[in-house]
């Protein structure tokens, strides 16, 4: 068999045995994410707690993985979750050297189950499976863990470990590899139950490629011609000679733009010419777009870095002298913790050695700790959650007096980095009522703290999604409907790129429409804050978006910069190519795949999820149980009426015509939202009707 | 004409090693060379940067451009083994990745120094020297060790022979993997990292 | 090494040789005068579209000034030998952006019109001509209000102190009655045309774009 390894690695915690599985469902739902949540729904029962005996947690890598592929080295990870509401099925995903290494060893996937009974380290090496002893590394950050379990397996193994974090369950957990690659949703506690500290591996395997010639001329091409920076951002933000167009891009990297620590003296991004593989690499800095600030973060760049197979560097590796005595000096992230400094030091910023480098500094410094101590920042649901608590006093209010005196403010106030080691520590280990409640995630923080609705309903742009513990991801803000329909599907933040892909790449509006009109009819993609009301082909823009997401977490390629919807090349009149996706998967399989026969698995793995989640909420009606959204949506800007320029606000009875024409899209029933039987079918998924039907959920 | 080019091309690769040496050392004291290679005088005295000549000209293999993607790795297998299988490349990053060159220090869990192992095509190869099956010859038009397939055996005397720790046996086909300078791993570095200076031009910096 | 030579197929070479060009293919002496300056009016054409393109590989364009200084011409005539030129197929690479002082040829699409107009808009040292172009072409194609600092930047390098002065200057003059600016919430000045963008709808874009957490 091409591309894939057809085989899954089971490992027992309890009984300490490790199992070599066909893997049935290749073609079905190619790997990845499909993959992983076939697994979790055929294995773990419907309500099942993520800390559960019963609880399984699948770790899968993508058809295209292994195969070199640009933007191919991303892991899907499924769980359940705990930080929503009941247990629901969901997804996580990291970058790094993980997936390759599960490729590499000879497997498509890894199923982990059981509990162990005492800390334990998995080493995988090809079918050369070990359980060992973890009580040494027990208690100890992901950092730490890692140097330890290299120099026992080799310095060449991938190390995923948890951090305390997962170790004491916490809901807002992660598992991480190479250094900063995180997978959250509370992967971590999901570990941690298992007693499993990590999983080190490293694969000598080779994998199968059915036309080696083919899939090297496909990156070529890619490369040359169609690829731009993270986010897919395809015109630079600074002038070079080539560009007609200038963005406030991730595209940072040009001539004068230097990595201002580099090994041997600064070293200058230069000119970035389409067409130019060897100068791809420079183009990206996900944090000098986000702190701009006079270059500050290309000041602090040893290089860049990111994920196996990726020419797309967009995690910055980065030094701070003034971090050397927290040991926190070098560190390397891509955005997220990183911009929210001012939300866990409640303003007070100071700074250290230039003008304007205290948030960066402190920034760095927070997410260092995040992924050593294993906390999840669930994409700044916690950090949005400390920020409404400083607000609002309710430390003050709700912790004892004694816990509250103990807490040092005063570093807070002081801007030190020590308060980050106190936050952080306390989360990770469930210090007080402090650390215990605000690692539960925001429902579950909102619970215990009594906070009004007000919290979801009044944070303008942050919880589009009412009442549910997750925050938006790219919602009405994007395109307006469509980004709103995207954020409705998921049982957390919708991680969904395809659409933003295609705002403030660099291009100018029109271009922009241009391509996606051709793709999902007129009206498909309105300008910024200028909205106009629903049309089926913003439900078409929309559900696209989630369907080659999922193609993308199951192949798995890098929905952060594919698909080639742009290109940074004129000659292209910008457009890029939607097919490569198709065309790299028959080149590497020797098996014709088309455009339409990826989006139709995309498709399948989204109904899946659907009727997941409608049988985890015991659920007659997700329009109204699972889809609701917080009122700021439609009262935004009060002063302005929506569909008139210069809001991104919704109106309520559009809202509902929306939902009508998207459900009408995926087919599903649309009073309810749930899959119908001849939608479910469509896609082989009778079981899940029938199991719909039995549960009295199934729509008439 | 071709016959001249590679009298020029083995009289330029000489006149380079010379300069070279064992080493880089030698480079950071040509400023035409470093200007050409695209290095500052540090970057060559850094300890990360490493040169050698291969048949098109000079891979410079540069650790502070190199950002670990390890496509190198893959390139190299699927256009010299029409497989992916990293495993077995003949530029080598995965092993410095984590914890650098020297295991310790460097890497992405310490200062981010790291560098591409590159095959030396040493004057004096010790692959060459160790293979019981007369496998392993100097390539006549470029000076490049190359390996015979059908007479190499798999044994691995060249792969513990090896200084450098670069010929890896394919366990799946049981052959050596040794590095035949082909250049792809260079002409897909998505940062420049690995770079190859043509000759000619090596020639011109040094005239 | 003759790189240009390699670049050009049989077949578009055959293409690009303009009719007639054959018979020009002799020695001068064997032309008619009519002929004559054909042929001399080809070769000053080759020497140009040259000159131009060995501008393009440095990222330089080439002024009519300097043009017509090299070739020891009168401006007009230098323009219309231009004119002439960039209508012929096998310069249809040459292009030209018509400045307030001075015309620029250039190659594209080695070298992007906008790269051409806003170093030449920089050479040519008018500010306020300068911010005028720039906004007003932002505020339409985009559209967005532009940042105070993009005149600090590359190819311009004006202070905010020179930039704010020049604002203050087109405030008073009817020509630019369509500039104005917009002080953001992180105290950051926007400039943008209230040709192409009402003030509320500017204001909203770049709110919208300082908001970090839009784009994370």
């Amino acid at each position: 068999m091409y591309a894939w390894t057809g085989k899954i690695l089971r490992l027992n915690m309890t009984t300490k045995t490790a199992t070599i599985e066909d893997n049935k469902y290749c073609k079905e739902y190619l790997g990845g994410q499909g993959l992983a949540d076939r697994i979790i729904y055929d294995e773990v029962p419907t309500g099942t707690h993520p800390q559960d005996d019963a609880s399984k947690i699948v770790i899968a890598a993508g058809t295209l993985c292994g195969t070199g592929a640009a933007c191919s080295g991303r892991t899907s990870v499924a769980l359940m979750s705990a930080f929503t509401e009941v247990p629901t099925i969901v997804d996580a995903h990291m970058g790094g050297n993980m997936a390759p290494q599960i490729k590499f060893s000879g497997y498509d996937a890894i199923i982990v189950e059981g509990k162990a009974d005492a800390p334990t380290w998995v080493k995988i090496h090809n079918d050369e499976v070990s359980f060992e002893d973890a009580s040494g590394v027990w208690g100890l950050g992901t950092r730490k863990t890692t140097e330890i379990l290299n120099q026992e397996a080799g310095p060449e193994y991938c190390v995923c470990a948890i951090g305390p974090a997962g170790e004491n369950l916490v809901n807002d957990s992660i598992i991480v590899n190479s250094m900063c690659h995180a997978a959250g949703a509370g992967s971590g506690a999901v570990f941690g139950s298992k007693k499993l500290k990590a999983i080190v591996i490293h694969g000598t395997k080779s994998v199968a490629v059915a036309d080696p010639m083919k899939t090297l001329e496909l990156q070529q091409y890619q490369l040359r011609e169609l690829i731009g920076v993270n986010n897919n951002h395809v015109q630079p933000s600074n002038q070079q000679s080539w560009n007609e167009f200038v963005g406030a891009t991730r595209w940072q990297g040009g001539p004068g733009k230097m990595w201002g620590e580099a090994i041997g003296g600064p070293l200058d991004t230069g000119e970035q010419k389409p067409g130019d593989i060897n100068a791809i690499g420079m183009r990206n800095h996900t944090i000098n777009f986000f702190m701009g600030n006079d270059d500050i973060a290309f000041k602090h760049t040893v290089k860049t870095g990111g994920c196996y197979s990726c020419p797309i560097r967009c995690f910055p590796d980065l030094h701070f002298d003034a971090l050397k005595e927290y040991g926190t000096q070098y560190n390397t992230a891509t955005c997220m913790t990183l911009m929210h400094t001012g939300d866990y030091y409640n303003g007070h910023i100071n700074d250290f050695v230039d003008p304007g480098d205290g948030a960066l500094t402190l920034g760095s410094h927070i997410q260092w700790l995040m992924d050593d101590y294993g906390v999840w920042c669930g994409y700044g649901d916690l950090d949005y959650t400390f920020a409404y608590c400083m607000k609002n006093d309710i430390f003050k209010q709700k912790l004892s007096a004694e816990e509250y005196a103990e807490i040092p403010w005063a570093l807070q106030e002081a801007g030190d980095p020590q308060w980050a080691n106190e936050m952080v520590s306390r989360i990770a280990t469930k210090k007080g009522e402090f650390g215990r409640v605000l690692g539960l995630g925001s429902l579950w923080t909102a619970k215990e703290w009594g906070f009004p609705d007000s919290f979801w309903n009044e944070a303008t742009g942050t919880y589009f999604n009412f009442k549910k513990g997750y925050i938006r991801h790219h919602s009405s803000e994007s395109f307006g409907q469509v980004g709103g329909l995207v954020n409705i599907v998921f049982n957390r933040d919708s991680m969904c790129h395809t659409h933003q892909n295609c705002l403030g790449n660099g291009l100018p509006y029109d271009i922009v429409k241009g391509v996606l009109e051709e793709k999902f009819g007129e009206g498909c993609a309105d300008k910024t804050a200028c909205y106009t009301p629903m049309n089926p082909a913003k439900a078409k823009f929309a559900k696209w978006s989630i369907v080659r997401n999922n193609v993308h977490d199951s192949l798995a390629l890098c929905n952060w910069v594919w698909p080639m919807t742009f290109s940074p090349m004129k000659e292209r009149g910008y457009k890029g190519d939607t097919a490569l996706e198709a065309k790299l998967l028959t080149a590497v399989t020797g098996e014709e795949w088309t455009e339409e026969s990826v989006d139709f698995v995309g498709e399948r793995i989204m109904q899946l999820q659907r009727a997941m989640t409608a049988l985890e909420l015991n659920s007659k009606n997700l329009r109204a149980d699972h889809d609701g959204v917080s009122d700021w949506v439609f009262d935004r800007d009060p002063d302005k009426a929506a569909f008139t320029e210069g809001t991104t606000k919704l109106d309520r009875a559009d809202w509902e015509t929306a939902l009508d024409l998207y459900y009408e899209e995926w087919g599903w029933d649309k009073a309810t939202g749930i899959p119908t039987r001849a939608t479910l079918e469509k896609f082989n998924l009778a079981d899940l009707a029938d199991k719909l039907e039995a549960a009295g959920l199934l729509p008439a | 004409m071709s016959a001249k080019k590679i009298f020029d091309k083995e009289v330029t690769r000489r006149q380079f090693l010379k300069v070279t040496g064992k080493g880089v050392a030698g480079l950071a004291a040509s400023t035409s060379l470093l200007n050409l290679f695209g290095l500052t005088k540090a970057e060559a005295e850094s300890g990360a940067v490493s040169v050698m000549a291969t048949a098109d000209g000079v891979l410079v293999a540069n650790g502070a451009r190199c950002t670990g993607c390890q496509r190198c790795e893959v390139n190299c297998t699927l256009l010299n083994d029409g497989k992916a299988m990293p495993y077995i490349s003949r530029v080598k990053v995965l092993r410095n990745y984590y914890h650098g060159n020297d295991g310790k220090e460097g890497g992405i869990f310490g200062s981010f120094d790291y560098t591409p192992d590159t095959c030396h095509q040493c004057e004096d190869p010790a692959c060459l020297k160790a293979c019981p099956m007369g496998a392993i010859s100097v390539r006549e038009s470029d000076g490049v060790r190359v390996i015979d397939k059908d007479k190499c055996v798999g044994c691995g005397a060249c792969a513990r022979a090896c200084p450098y720790g670069m010929p890896t046996i394919d366990p799946e086909t049981n052959k050596s993997t040794k590095c035949v300078a082909c250049g792809f791993c260079a002409a897909n570095c998505p940062c420049g990292a690995l770079k190859i200076v043509k000759w000619e031009d090596v020639a011109a910096a040094m005239a | 090494m003759t790189n240009e030579k390699e670049h050009v197929t049989p077949e578009s070479g055959q293409e690009a040789m303009p009719a007639g060009e054959e018979a020009l293919d002799r020695p001068a002496e064997e032309l008619s005068p009519e002929e004559q300056l054909e042929q001399e009016k080809r070769q000053r054409w080759a020497r140009c579209a040259e000159a131009v393109r060995e501008q393009g590989k440095e990222e330089q364009y080439l002024t009519l000034s300097d043009l017509c200084a090299w070739q020891e011409m009168e401006k007009d005539d230098a323009a219309a030998m231009m004119r002439e030129l960039m209508e012929q197929e096998e310069y249809k690479d040459i292009c030209v952006y018509q400045g307030a002082k001075d015309l620029y040829y250039y190659t594209y699409p080695t070298l992007a019109h906008n790269y051409v107009k806003n170093v030449a808009l920089a050479q040519e040292d008018d500010l306020p001509h300068t911010i005028a172009e720039t906004v007003r072409y932002e505020s339409k194609i985009y559209p967005r209000a532009t940042a105070i600092e993009t005149f600090s930047k590359f190819p311009y390098h004006y202070t905010e102190i020179q930039t704010r002065r020049a604002l203050e200057l087109m405030a008073k003059l009817p020509e630019y009655a369509d500039i104005e600016t917009y002080v953001s919430g992180k105290k950051k000045t926007y400039i943008f045309s209230t040709k192409y963008l009402s003030r509320a709808y500017a204001s909203s874009l770049v709110e919208m774009q300082e908001d970090v957490r839009i784009w994370l």
